[in-house]
């Protein structure tokens, strides 16, 4: 009762006409940046400080959470219509997305991201308001040994990610984890494979990477295929998705939901981690997993909900604690303390509008993304009726000037470019992506948690994992889904082997 | 020949040009928008100093400040973008802190950060403390020393990264206090924290604006700082050298200009920002992000700089 009546004083608070002006224009710039690639929340947030100090801080907040979740739906608009990632949380949504809309389908890939989105972050908004001081303390429980045990758990779902042939898929995620290993090592402080560069030391970005593979990839090999002549495209036959989308996208929704909340909540995991983890379960739990890389609605609506559950799910750590997971949530901390506002357990007790409103508003925020895009998703869908010819240098322009905007940095551009070929090259000879982009990410975090774990443990042993409850029973069901087919073979066998001595007595 | 002769007096009457021109450039200067590069992400407390610095200075200055994040490599990426601009003073360098004291002794770095830069004024400095958690059996730093000394090797401490200040300040201590700690690197200062929090580290290395947050909701407290002076954010910490340690290690942000600035343009710039620091706007903003203001001239600021350079130089050779 007591939440209840909290909440109606921060809907009190977030629907003033100032607010809601603030509500919208953060939804709406963070969408356009969204779209735009390379130029992400973060630098947006950070060109805006200077403005919030004049302004009401609720209000400021409320626009930077705004732009904070707009950028999330906004960057699987590219990554659905053209295949660019406009974020790195919507890196993944270009496999499939992509794919649904060559096959006419940009509508319904759109509409269930925006969906997705919506469900995921308002379930994520519930949680953080009803568990927030419970959550922080169990979030505080994730050491290195917990992650890794996470970070394992979902490599055990690569094995489902391989597609046509598995010894590619297992081939492209060993190249996905040399890659990740360029840069110098978070513990020892030795570099690798760096050249002798500056630029290399802090590995290859995702970003650049992903820009390359999907994006100039796609270009290249569609040139080479003379389509440049018309459309690559179908032209678009539905805007909504069909009720056996729907029907498909239930499941990844309420996963993704869920998931996208608890990697947002725990230090270190980010949208993008959310977005990988589950495209990863929902290819191991699909019945249909060969339709994933060919447009598979479930690719698109569990990464999209995770990517939107986990940016809500990230406030959880900062109010309560005062820490901010990333950047972004860094310069909201910023902005609050601008404001003599100091997150943190006393927040709740202390400012109470502060908390409230901008919880209010993260409801408010997930309509008016819902009513800003789910009309303009006609208008969207007109921008793949612009002639090839014309459409492929534009976004050609965009792809560099995103890799350069990022961290304005030339050599991003050069990344870009030679990605650009690779992906080129994958396309021309049929190699899934998907295995590539999981072991680049996921990779390195398995690596710097296991070291960090052994070096925790003192003596380096292994069981040390199964001391602490929550990696011991991470690590088990991942054991358990490791051994899932031997045991269901051994199962078979044994049944088998009892019918046919039934059988023959 | 004629045409050998010419291409002389080009030379020479380019080279009265050049020269004749810099104190009436000095004068003039600055005529175009002004770059601070900053080698770290938005958001740090390098970022947030510049920025607020850039907002009050342009009015002293009579051209924009324009802030450009350069991020990568522990803030070397940006003082490599520096390191290779034209010297004349339109470009600045926010640095102090691990690219200039620490990064060099781990790495090998194509210029060098002490001898190839010239500082203009320091601004702030961000004061590194020992943070344990309010639960623990340490109520000051002399009982920790005390315990580190006696169980070598057995207690943790988490940093922001290999190679950072923070994991210098640590070494240096080790060094001057003779306690052997197990180092867990943690990715970036919010991890760090987050790790000490949950108990998955013994100490952390951290600065009392980024612990701000968590010492109000009381999980972790303050042992001591590695200042020279208090920290006015955790006045009841003591620094090191009243503990009788000599530890002074400050992580410092300030201008610095590549080497070959002429003099007269780094005097106006230190002018003009100095005045800018003593703005009542600056130092409001500044007080509520609890940015520790501190102000050196270039000099002064140099010889701060060399002073960490040199301790931390001896604790990482070992």
């Amino acid at each position: 009762m007591d939440t209840i009546g909290a909440l109606f004083h921060g809907f009190a608070i977030a629907l003033t006409p100032g607010n809601l002006i603030a509500v919208f224009l953060g939804a709406f710039i963070g969408t356009v940046i969204g779209v735009l690639p390379g130029l992400g929340p973060t630098a947006t947030i950070a060109l805006l400080l200077p403005i919030t100090i004049g302004m009401d801080m609720v209000t400021a907040l409320i626009m930077m959470a705004g732009i904070y979740y707009g950028a999330m739906y906004g960057g699987s608009i590219t990554s659905i219509l053209v295949n660019i990632p406009g974020e790195a949380a919507s890196v993944v949504t270009c496999i499939d997305g992509y794919q649904m809309a060559r096959q006419g389908r940009a509508g319904p890939a759109l509409g269930l991201s925006a969906f997705g989105s919506f469900i995921g972050g308002t379930v994520s908004v519930i949680a953080v308001m009803l568990i927030s001081p419970f959550l922080a303390e169990t979030a505080l429980k994730f050491g290195a040994p917990e992650m890794f045990a996470l970070l394992f758990f979902a490599f055990t779902c690569i094995g489902g990610l391989t597609g046509k042939s598995r010894a590619q898929g297992l081939l492209m995620a060993c190249v996905g984890l040399l890659l990740g290993t360029i840069g110098t090592d978070d513990i020892q402080g030795v570099d690798r494979f760096v050249f002798g560069t500056l630029y290399l030391q802090d590995g290859i970005g995702l970003v650049p990477l992903a820009m390359g593979i999907f994006g100039l990839g796609e270009i290249l090999y569609n040139i080479e295929k003379r389509e440049a002549q018309g459309s690559v495209l179908e032209t678009p036959k539905s805007l909504l998705p069909t009720a056996g989308d729907w029907k498909r996208a239930a499941g990844p929704i309420a996963r993704g939901s869920f998931l996208g909340f608890g990697v947002g909540v725990i230090p270190g995991g980010m949208p993008a981690v959310a977005s990988l983890v589950s495209y990863a379960l929902e290819k191991r739990v699909s019945k249909r997993p060969e339709e994933f890389g060919h447009g598979a609605v479930e690719g698109v609506a569990g990464p999209e909900t995770a990517n939107n559950a986990a940016t809500a799910g990230g406030f959880v750590p900062l109010l309560t604690l005062g820490i901010p997971t990333n950047s972004v949530l860094a310069l909201m901390l910023a902005a609050m303390m601008l404001h003599g506002v100091t997150p943190g357990p006393l927040l709740l007790l202390k400012w109470p509008d502060v908390f409230w409103g901008v919880i209010a508003s993260m409801y408010i925020g997930n309509v008016m993304l819902m009513v800003l895009n789910v009309p303009l998703i006609g208008l969207f869908v007109q921008l793949l009726k612009v002639p090839y010819g014309i459409l492929s240098p534009l976004i050609i322009m965009f792809v560099m000037l995103g890799a350069y905007a990022l961290k304005n940095s030339i050599s991003d551009l050069a990344t870009t470019i030679l990605f650009g070929l690779m992906g080129y090259l994958m396309k021309r000879f049929g190699v899934e992506p998907a295995p590539l982009i999981l072991a680049f990410v996921l990779g390195p975090m398995l690596e710097n948690n296991l070291s960090k774990a052994l070096i925790m443990s003192r003596t380096g042993n292994p069981l040390y994992f199964f001391s602490r409850p929550i990696s011991a029973t991470l690590l088990s069901l991942a054991i358990l889904v490791l051994l899932y087919p031997l045991i269901r073979w051994a199962w078979r066998f044994a049944t088998g082997r009892l019918a046919a001595a039934k059988g023959s007595c | 020949m004629m045409k050998k002769w010419n291409s002389v007096w080009i030379l020479v009457l380019a080279c009265v040009a050049l020269f004749g021109s810099i104190p009436a450039a000095a004068q003039e200067f600055p005529t175009k928008p002004i770059e601070v590069v900053v080698g770290f992400a938005p958001g740090g407390g390098t970022d947030m100093v510049a920025r607020a610095i850039s907002d009050v200075a342009a009015k002293y200055l009579g051209q924009p400040l324009v802030v450009n994040n350069k991020p990568g490599a522990t803030g070397i990426i940006g003082s490599q973008y520096v390191y290779n601009a034209k010297p004349d003073g339109y470009t600045l360098l926010v640095a102090g802190g691990s690219e200039t004291v620490s990064v060099p002794h781990f790495k090998t770095l194509p210029f060098n950060p002490i001898t190839d830069f010239d500082p203009v004024i320091r601004l702030m400095v961000e004061r590194v403390g020992f943070y344990v958690r309010t639960d623990s059996p340490w109520k000051t730093m002399k009982d920790f020393i005390a315990d580190a000394k006696k169980n070598p090797e057995k207690y943790t401490y988490g940093t922001a990264g290999v190679g950072g200040i923070h994991h210098s300040s640590m070494l240096v201590t080790e060094k001057r206090t003779g306690i052997r700690l197990i180092n867990v690197p943690q990715k970036g200062g919010a991890e760090n924290l987050t790790a000490l929090a949950g108990g998955h580290v013994n100490v952390a290395m951290a600065s009392p604006n980024e612990a701000y947050a968590l010492v109000q909701g009381g999980r972790v407290r303050c042992l001591a700082i590695t200042a020279l002076e208090r920290s006015p954010t955790e006045p009841n910490a003591p620094t090191m050298r009243e503990l009788g340690y000599d530890v002074y290690i400050d992580n410092q942000k300030g201008f610095v200009v590549r080497k070959g600035v002429p003099a007269p343009i780094r005097q106006k710039l230190h002018d003009a920002v100095k005045k800018a620091y003593d703005d009542p706007q600056f130092k409001a903003s500044a007080d509520k992000l609890k940015l520790e203001l501190s102000y050196l001239n270039g000099e002064d600021f140099r010889k701060a700089l060399k002073s960490m350079y040199d301790q931390i130089g001896e604790s990482v050779k070992k």
